[in-house]
């Protein structure tokens, strides 16, 4: 399963490929890395029919997560990739707000990665 | 003085009885002389024989001159005439010093006996040629030298055709003479004249006196013009009297004429003056009766000069006279009951000079016991009391006006002095008051320098709440990291436990962990040393710092804020998003500033500007992209810091005060006021820098920090 990772953090990636390591050695789980908005928009056009899952932090800068939430809804690619999204605040409203945009998921900061482990699992 | 029987007999030519009129004695002819007014005869025209003591005048006509000429029409109009009267002279008298007092309203030349005696004027029956003289009385020497009958004879000229002479002249005798004792009438006519004389000029002192006096008030206070009026009345009367006066002694020609003239005149004016007096001081205006009045006057006097028999001479005086003080008297009344106390002396004025006038004529008529000293006292002041009157009137006035003023003047210092006390009070109570007000002021600056402080910590802590929401984001990632990272390490030093175990230990695996593990704890580290930094700098920006300038990195410091302040605003407002250009000139190096205070500036500079685009982005949709530029750059002598937007701009209105302690645009309770007000002055104030702003609404907004480059350490 492949699964794009959108965060500002350039040490995301190091913490996921650690925390993924064995997923990733027995290439279960395939991840790939965007540092914003942008830049994930520009990857997923490159990679539209890839079956995707994308993880993205709400709060970044520039474009933000719930826009690109926003966006990717829009473009409505086919076929249309599962979006969880992350962010440092449990913020109710902002959960609303992405449920609303299309979100398939909440997760909060600190990240869980046990139980992202565990959903990912049922997944995949 | 053994009394003798004197006999002047007055010997009437024509009766056959040659009649004795009456015995004198000489006692009444030393004492008053006797009126020769009986059996004269009189012709018209002229004949030089007609003087001869023979002549036959047995078929002329008898006639009394000693009555006025007005009342002799046969005189007037033969204007020449002859007068002739024979008396019989008792031989007692021959060669006594006698006198014939003369009084005539014409010219004469008087003949005894056919031989000159004395000229009066100059008579002819040419009037240019004739010079009427007025004798009044005069005491002409004669001298009887022989005893029995003499003969009298007068050519008498009356040809005066000017109106004011002739009227003048008219209510003369025509020619009167009463026959004395030289020396007695001379006495007598001389105490008479210089008692008149004395009268005159008292009348006329008294007057000028009292006109100048006017004249003094009125030029002194022209606003008051009965002044002026009864000093003219006054010197018009004066001059009259000093007229009249002369008019008294025996004068003749064009000295009479003109001194007749000006005294009309003066009458005239001064019956005016008196009218005006009256209407001015009693404040009446100048109605129909005013103008009645003053016609009336005029009409007087012209009966006076055109028809002086129409009553006489006094008679028209008196009735000018009685005119004015009818009207006078009518009109004082009228305003007495006004309360006008100046009215009372007008009417007592002309009451006391009818009263005196009247006394006066019952006197000259006979009806009431006269002489000479009581006749003059009555006529003068029935003449002063007027003038007087007029005068004890002003100044009743000016004692009243100068009382009344002086009762104010003691009720104004009176009340001044209560002013005054009352002013001292009011300035004690003012006194009081402004210490007290002072006190409450010093109390109100001292809590209000307290509020200022508490609201700049306000302001502080304001900033500071703006923070920490980003400072929450900001450290809990690193945290995340430190956490993770360190659960990892856990995780993969046991798997390295693990494979170390097996015997067939595969290198490559151990480096990969080790090498792992070796980055985890950088990552670890730099993570925790990045939350560490972030509560370093919250601290610094809460704390109220030393003051002290330091070498900072200003490019860092304004990364930090820029950071801080996105965070800050994300935090409320998770759909806020803008681009960051950050522009740094790295040759900057370290600049000497007040870390916390500089940081305090850019923080509100670089919040302004998010709210600023923000605002626009609501406002706007679609393509705008809302973006904040952070530059710096260092010329030759300054350090130019920018924090660009292109948000909303700042209209003038705002321009104006935005620098001013407290004023915000911001909604009630978002913002304190005091962010540029602080920045300006750590900027200007506190780093001898300036800040300023370059903005148009709709485009954006710059403001620009230039701090002098000698600061700068490198």
């Amino acid at each position: 399963m492949k699964i794009l990772v959108v965060d500002d953090e350039q040490d995301i990636r190091s913490l996921f490929e650690q925390r993924f390591r064995r997923e990733i050695r027995e290439a279960k789980l395939t991840f790939s890395f965007c540092y914003s908005g942008e830049e994930a928009l520009d990857y997923l056009h490159e990679h539209a029919s890839e079956a995707i899952l994308i993880l993205s932090d709400i709060n970044m800068p520039g474009m933000s997560g719930l826009e690109l939430l926003r966006q990717i809804r829009d473009n409505s690619p086919e076929p249309p990739p599962l979006i969880f999204m992350i962010t440092a605040y449990g913020d109710p409203e902002k959960q609303h707000e992405a449920m609303r945009l299309g979100a398939n998921d909440f997760l909060n900061k600190p990240l869980d990665f046990n139980a992202l482990k565990q959903k990912l699992s049922i997944l995949v | 003085m053994r009394p003798v029987v004197l006999l002047l007999l007055l010997f009437f030519y024509f009766d056959a009885f040659a009649q004795k009129s009456e015995a004198v004695h000489l006692d009444d002819l030393m004492q008053q002389g006797i009126l020769l007014d009986k059996g004269w005869k009189w012709h018209a025209g002229e004949n030089p024989d007609w003087i001869e003591a023979d002549f036959d005048d047995g078929s002329w006509e008898t006639i009394d001159p000693a009555k006025n000429i007005a009342d002799l029409p046969q005189i007037q109009q033969a204007e020449m005439v002859y007068l002739r009267l024979r008396v019989w002279i008792d031989s007692s008298l021959v060669g006594k010093a006698l006198a014939l007092q003369i009084w005539q309203g014409g010219a004469s030349e008087i003949y005894l006996n056919g031989g000159f005696i004395q000229q009066a004027g100059h008579v002819s029956k040419i009037s240019r040629e004739e010079r009427t003289y007025l004798t009044n009385g005069y005491p002409y020497s004669v001298i009887f030298s022989k005893p029995g009958e003499q003969v009298i004879a007068v050519r008498y000229s009356f040809t005066q055709s000017n109106a004011l002479m002739r009227s003048r002249a008219l209510s003369f005798p025509c020619f009167r003479v009463e026959l004395a004792q030289l020396d007695k009438t001379v006495k007598n006519y001389l105490d008479d004249k210089g008692f008149a004389a004395f009268l005159s000029y008292f009348k006329f002192g008294v007057l000028l006196f009292l006109g100048l006096l006017h004249l003094f008030f009125f030029v002194s206070y022209r606003k008051q013009n009965v002044n002026l009026f009864i000093s003219l009345y006054a010197l018009c009367q004066a001059c009259a009297y000093y007229l009249d006066h002369e008019n008294s002694l025996p004068i003749g020609g064009s000295a009479f004429y003109l001194n007749f003239l000006f005294f009309f005149i003066l009458s005239v004016l001064s019956g005016i003056f008196s009218l005006l007096i009256v209407y001015s001081y009693l404040r009446l205006p100048k109605d129909a009766m005013f103008r009645l009045m003053f016609v009336l006057i005029l009409l007087s006097y012209s009966i006076w000069l055109y028809a002086p028999y129409f009553g006489g001479y006094f008679y028209n005086m008196f009735g000018i006279a009685g005119i004015l003080a009818f009207e006078a008297i009518r009109v004082s009344i009228k305003t007495i009951r006004k309360n006008n106390s100046g009215a009372k002396y007008i009417i007592a004025g002309w009451l006391v000079s009818i009263i005196f006038m009247a006394i006066t004529y019952f006197m000259i008529f006979d009806f009431l016991p006269s002489n000479k000293y009581s006749l003059a006292l009555c006529i003068n002041l029935g003449l002063l009391s007027v003038p007087i009157c007029y005068s004890l009137m002003l100044a009743g006035d000016y004692a009243r006006i100068s009382r009344s003023l002086v009762s104010k003047l003691i009720e104004v210092e009176t009340l001044s002095a209560e002013k005054q006390q009352l002013l001292a009070i009011q300035n004690e109570t003012l006194e009081k008051q402004v210490k007290e007000r002072t006190a409450e002021l010093n109390q109100s600056l001292i809590e209000l320098k307290s509020t200022q402080t508490q609201l700049i910590q306000s302001e502080k802590l304001a900033s500071l709440g703006e923070l920490t929401a980003g400072i929450a984001h900001e450290i809990q990632n690193p945290l995340n990291f430190v956490n993770n990272f360190s659960e990892i390490s856990v995780e993969l030093a046991q798997e390295l436990g693990e494979e170390v175990k097996k015997s067939d230990l595969d290198k490559d695996v151990v480096h990969g962990l080790v090498g792992d593990l070796s980055q985890n704890q950088i990552k670890i580290n730099h993570h925790g040393k990045r939350a560490a930094s972030i509560v370093t700098g919250m601290l610094q920006h809460a704390r109220a710092g030393t003051g002290k300038k330091e070498p900072a990195d200003l490019n860092a410091l304004a990364d930090e804020y820029l950071r801080l302040a996105y965070h800050g605003l994300r935090a409320k407002d998770p759909n806020f998003n803008t681009k960051m250009i950050t522009d740094f000139d790295p040759a900057i190096g370290k600049v000497d500033v007040i870390p916390q205070d500089m940081g305090r500036v850019l923080l509100n500079l670089i919040n302004n500007a998010f709210y600023a685009v923000h605002q626009r982005e609501l406002q706007l949709s679609g393509s705008y992209v809302p973006t904040v530029t952070v530059s710096t750059q260092q010329t030759d002598n300054q350090i130019i810091i920018k924090i660009k937007d292109n948000g909303t701009g700042i209209p003038d209105s705002v321009k104006a005060k935005m620098f001013q302690p407290f004023f915000t645009t911001k909604p009630t309770g978002q913002g304190t006021g005091l962010g540029l007000s602080l920045a300006y002055d750590i900027v200007v104030k506190g780093h001898g820098g300036t800040l300023e702003v370059e903005s148009a609404e709709g485009v954006g907004t710059t403001f620009i920090i230039q701090l002098p480059n000698q600061q700068q350490i490198i």
